[in-house]
């Protein structure tokens, strides 16, 4: 009737989570003291300068993250999709103080969609007009899309490119063409794809920094309170792991202990 | 009433809903969450096939649109930008995908010509563009393998021993290129990525949280 | 001297991937022949497959693999489809692609025509599902919950084969073939919660990830790419593409790796060898 032991560990791991970020997010300025500064957050501000100074336009994409079919949450790669498009509510709001170009082609019409909104939003708030054709859906095949975004940023020479998103194979055909323009380039992938962003980047942020991208840069209380709040059940993973490890060297099976590990 | 129904609590409730019922189903066996969980994924998948429509009919919308200011060749708002003078690549794509459906709807999808356009041209088509990956690759390892600095040294030894590793020819110019480069793969490479993936994973759940609890406010909707 | 080493550490481009691309091409026209070791994760699966799996067993066949990615898996899932047959398996096939009907009726089914295959009560292909990893948690739960009808368009339950068959406790194991993260859904949807083996059989591009699981002890191996197809075609005896094609991916790695060194031993001459005087400002 409970289960596996391993999901009722998983789903109390997940509630300590809601609670800690709620509590935290609730208390926000109180509790947030310090959070460690992200190098290619902070040179987003940077990107955005250079397309305002250049008078070119500034690139965003989310990736592909691959997968078929026609929308991009029930790949399993939503999440990272949401990150992105939390980054760009940030960087369409100071393209539109700014009056800087926008250009975001986007891998799958649900993303674009919402990517979209997102930027009517921003510029709304800036009390403009986003421009008919900033977000441009390209294609939900992966090469189709990295091959069509690749032509656009051969034909637009961007100032800078932002790809923030699931990274997959289309992600160093991006990385290559947006090296090969000049432009001022920042990734952050959240899988295996962060080599060919090194190789070919500005600054590159992994794993969990694409997540926390969209609080940290909206610098919202709440938010950021979320991102201390978070550490919490982090360390206690943490510890938990450390507790397997050891009970795996010892030579007890830790999934057949009450950890359910 | 529209301004009622794109509150955002509403969208919060309704993926707090969904999230809990697919979830609580792994984690406590009972039959109201099976079929609860059951339901919303059915919800899920015919969400999915119907965005099918709904990417064909903009993507149509789109191009014509693009169509009209490629040819204007200067005129109306898009003035200036890059799809001026690509009327002929859009035209290409209006094309073929709506003879594609129409072939597809009318012979049906097994019939010979519909074969024939999927085999003879979109998998040749496809095949084409993933080759263009590995000229990508070559280009990005013959920049990047260059030992300019120490920890650029060790990226290129490492790169190169697995290379060997998985290369007949490394065998045969040294029996350790295997034994070093599994070590390589098998512990350095992914011990790596385990850490990676579990910070990505980590990062996943709270940011799920957060757009759950309605705290990214550029992608929870209600028109803010 | 120097100018030779100046041009080949900024060598063109183009000569680099010219060299490549014949290096690939040359064993169509001239087979070469390079040894074929296999790689312990492809034993693994193979070892897998023939001591833990009795004959006449159930498997679930996903065929999620994008088209770009074909002439890296043809000859593995024609080998599949001809190793199934041989051990008997009732196969029922999905696809989370749509592309993965093309790749059943052109390189899985002709397998099962020729050794006899009855459709209905030997395999059962159920065609396109949406949804990627929803639709794999779905199909594991139920089958008959998630489609009425199969690809052809006869009813579930007036197959033969598909009576005692529903939901995941009912497959031996799953091979799932993929270009995207399908396979992983398999282990985190079909693995974790019910303990079905699956056997990723990934382009060359995904193995990085399922390495990860088989050192875990999630899969019981995996085969990815034309080197993994390869293998597992030859250690079936069976001519296939793929085993040319490994002497086509032998040749094109020992021809980048040439170039590599050759790049850098250009880089370091240029580096510490006769333009260190002129660099420290001096005249000769």
């Amino acid at each position: 009737m409970y289960g596996n032991i391993k999901d009722l560990m998983t789903l109390l791991m997940v509630i300590f989570w809601l609670i800690a970020i709620a509590v935290f997010s609730y208390r926000g300025r109180s509790v947030l003291t310090w959070i460690r500064p992200i190098a290619g957050l902070e040179a987003v501000d940077e990107a955005i300068g250079r397309a305002v100074e250049m008078g070119k336009p500034l690139f965003f994409t989310t990736l592909h993250g691959s997968g078929t079919g026609n929308s991009a949450f029930v790949q399993g790669h939503g999440p990272a999709h949401l990150a992105g498009l939390s980054v760009l509510g940030y960087v369409a709001q100071e393209i539109a103080k700014r009056d800087a170009k926008l250009e975001v082609p986007l891998a799958w019409p649900d993303v674009a969609e919402m990517g979209t909104t997102v930027v009517e939003q921003a510029y709304r708030a800036e009390g403009k007009r986003a421009p008919p054709d900033a977000v441009k859906y390209i294609s939900s095949t992966q090469m189709a899309y990295a091959l069509g975004t690749a032509g656009l940023m051969a034909r637009t020479e961007p100032a800078s490119i932002l790809m923030f998103g699931p990274a997959a194979a289309e992600t160093l055909i991006l990385a290559e063409s947006a090296n090969k323009y000049g432009s001022f380039n920042i990734g952050a992938s959240s899988a295996n794809q962060a080599v060919y962003f090194i190789t070919s980047c500005d600054y590159v942020m992994i794993g969990e920094e694409l997540y926390v991208s969209g609080s940290y840069l909206s610098k919202d209380m709440r938010a950021l309170g979320s991102i201390k709040g978070q550490d919490y059940p982090k360390l206690l993973q943490i510890i938990l792991y450390l507790i397997a490890i050891a009970m795996a060297f010892s030579g007890i099976k830790p999934s057949n202990t009450f950890f359910g590990l | 009433m529209s301004s009622l129904i794109r509150r955002k609590e509403i969208t919060i409730a309704i993926m707090l809903f969904c999230a809990f019922f697919v979830f609580a189903d792994r984690a406590y066996k009972a039959p109201i969450l099976l079929d609860t969980s059951k339901w919303v994924q059915k919800w899920v998948l015919a969400i999915s096939a119907v965005t099918m429509i709904v990417t064909f009919i903009s993507s149509i919308i789109r191009n014509t649109r693009r169509i009209q200011t490629s040819l204007s060749e200067g005129d109306g708002p898009d003035a200036g930008s890059s799809i001026v003078g690509q009327w002929f690549y859009y035209g290409t794509t209006l094309v073929a995908s709506v003879l594609t459906v129409a072939v597809g709807l009318t012979m049906g999808i097994q019939s010979n010509p519909y074969q024939w356009m999927y085999q003879y041209v979109f998998q040749n088509l496809a095949t084409a563009i993933a080759s263009f990956l590995g000229l990508f690759y070559i280009g990005a390892a013959f920049r990047a393998f260059r030992a300019r600095t120490a920890e650029a040294a060790i990226l290129l030894i490492c790169g190169v021993t697995v290379m060997l590793t998985t290369n007949p020819f490394g065998e045969a110019i040294w029996s350790g290129f295997p034994v070093i480069g599994s070590w390589f793969l098998n512990w350095v490479s992914i011990g790596s990525r385990r850490g990676m993936g579990l910070a990505s994973s980590v990062g996943t759940v709270a940011l799920a949280i957060r757009v759950i609890l309605g705290y990214e406010r550029s992608v929870s909707a209600g028109g803010e | 001297m120097s100018s030779i080493i100046d041009k080949f550490e900024n060598l063109d481009r183009r000569i680099l991937l010219w060299a490549v691309v014949i290096c690939v091409t040359l064993p169509y026209f001239i087979p070469v022949g390079l040894p074929i070791p296999y790689e312990p994760w492809v034993l693994d699966a193979i070892d897998f497959m023939e001591n833990e799996v009795p004959d006449g067993a159930t498997v679930l066949l996903d065929l999620s693999a994008a088209l770009r990615v074909i002439t890296e898996l043809e000859g593995g899932m024609q080998a599949t489809g001809w190793y199934f047959t041989q051990r008997g398996f009732k196969v029922v096939g999905t696809c989370f692609y749509p592309d993965g009907v093309f790749e059943w009726y052109n390189f899985i089914e002709p397998e099962f025509i020729k050794a006899g295959y009855v459709y209905g009560e030997d395999y059962v292909f159920l065609g396109y599902i949406p949804g990627e990893s929803t639709g794999v948690d779905r199909l594991a739960k139920s089958i008959r919950d998630l489609i009425s009808v199969d690809y052809e368009g006869n009813k579930i339950e007036d197959l033969p084969m598909m009576a005692d068959i529903d939901k995941a406790e009912d497959f031996a194991f799953v091979m799932a073939f993929g270009s995207g993260w399908t396979p992983g859904s398999y282990i985190t949807n079909w693995y974790l919660p019910y303990g079905i083996p699956i056997i990723p059989f990934s382009h060359m591009y995904g193995l990085s990830g399922y390495l990860s699981s088989w050192m875990a002890g999630f899969i019981p191996g995996t085969i990815c790419g034309v080197r993994g197809s390869g293998e597992w075609a030859n250690y079936l005896g069976l001519p296939s593409t793929a085993v040319t094609m490994l002497d086509s991916v032998g040749l094109g790695h020992a021809i980048m790796i040439l170039f590599i060194i050759l790049g850098n031993i250009a880089m370091l001459i240029e580096k510490y060898g006769g333009k260190d005087t002129e660099s420290i400002g001096g005249s000769p």
